[in-house]
């Protein structure tokens, strides 16, 4: 455990300050390394119900994703001369098992993924790529 | 607005803060296999564990007339547990206020022959109730966009929230985004002057109400409600508090 594993017990209380595409995550599939598909959203919004108020455990479990995936950005900065150990990192195990728990993977082939994330200029909102993966098997 | 006592403002944070949890524990529930897989720190074992003892110890809370301290004592550590279990945090600032009024309910139940106790831990949610508005509301008031609506305007399209088309149309107009930005931050750093008086008070929490409702509509927070009116019998006993 570290230190950052506790942070829920210091609040910060700034909330949403921005409400824009904080990070986009797409993945995309082939048969072969050289033969992927279109990009497609790996976490797709859920439809939103009036019984969600009281049980939205998958819509909290999409906003779980998309905030461990601004980490993953943050994260991914530090290792950009040895993106093998970041590979190796908590952080991308725990994102890698978000995106399967979203998005049913093929049992054979390969895929890639990409996180997209929004400028720090608040003059300019938009959404640039900010992590490509490798292809790798599924 | 009454009065509040002690010990019934107390009582009313225990019950309501006990539902928050009662809800976050059952969607927990219902998604423990992925949660397990994907969390860092417990097996499935452990983590499934934890959610039972958070359970039996939020109802407990809840129901039972005495056993407050042990009670709250397990629902904190529990909570802890689970938003260490996700890296520190499962739901932000949901989890922090969760954290929040238990960590204050467990000091009042320790010491619950001393009066000061309670006190103190009311005006602790109190004032990080407080806070969470007006943070968030200087931290809005700070940047451009939201002073002129361009935030809500143009953002809620593409908004990681999945905001509902219909929302997103309704605040599109550059007049009505300008105006729902600055009813937003004008509401958010109101909550000072609100506490001045019980009416405005009053006033003040039927609109965080609508605020949290609304905040569900477009952004899907549900827990968010649940846990910030747990903290309105502190607000209320705060401002009786500033007041007197």
């Amino acid at each position: 455990m570290k230190f950052s594993d506790f942070k829920a017990l210091v609040p910060r209380w700034i909330f949403f300050d921005g409400f824009g595409a904080a990070c986009r995550v797409e993945l995309r599939f082939g048969e072969t390394r050289e033969e992927l598909g279109p990009w497609i959203e790996a976490f797709t919004p859920v439809e939103r119900t009036a019984w969600q108020l009281f049980h939205n455990p998958r819509g909290n479990l999409r906003l779980f994703a998309i905030s461990s995936f601004e980490r993953f950005i943050v994260e991914a900065q530090q290792y950009l001369e040895d993106p093998d150990v970041f590979a190796k990192s908590e952080t991308y195990a725990v994102c890698m098992a978000l995106l399967k728990e979203h998005v049913t993977f093929p049992h054979s082939g390969f895929f890639q993924f990409k996180v997209q994330a929004v400028l720090e200029n608040e003059d300019m909102a938009g959404l640039q790529d900010a992590f490509v993966s490798s292809v790798q098997a599924t | 607005m009454t009065t509040f006592s002690l010990s019934s403002a107390l009582d009313l944070t225990r019950v309501l803060a006990g539902i928050a949890v009662l809800l976050q524990n059952l969607e927990m529930r219902s998604l423990r296999k992925s949660l397990a897989r994907i969390g860092g720190s417990f097996t499935d074992r452990y983590f499934g564990g934890i959610l039972a003892m958070q359970l039996f110890g939020v109802l407990c809370l809840i129901v039972l007339p005495d056993f407050h301290a042990p009670s709250a004592a397990v629902v904190f550590a529990t909570s802890l547990l689970i938003s260490v279990h996700f890296r520190g945090s499962f739901n932000g600032g949901a989890d922090a206020m969760t954290l929040v009024i238990l960590s204050a309910l467990c000091v009042a139940f320790a010491f619950p022959s001393h009066p000061l106790a309670t006190k103190a831990a009311l005006v602790y949610i109190g004032l990080h109730s407080t806070l969470s508005y007006v943070i968030a509301g200087i931290s809005k008031l700070k940047k451009s966009r939201w002073r002129s609506g361009a935030e809500i305007r143009d953002s809620l399209k593409d908004s990681s929230y999945a905001v509902p088309a219909t929302l997103v149309r309704s605040f599109s107009e550059a007049p009505t985004a300008f105006a729902v930005s600055w009813t937003l931050m004008l509401f958010e750093i109101a909550v000072v002057p609100a506490l001045m008086s019980p009416h405005t008070l009053s006033a003040w929490l039927v609109l965080a109400l609508a605020f949290h409702l609304l905040n569900f509509a477009a952004l899907g927070l549900n827990r968010f409600l649940f846990v910030w009116v747990a903290t309105y019998p502190a607000l209320i006993y705060l401002g009786e508090t500033l007041r007197a």
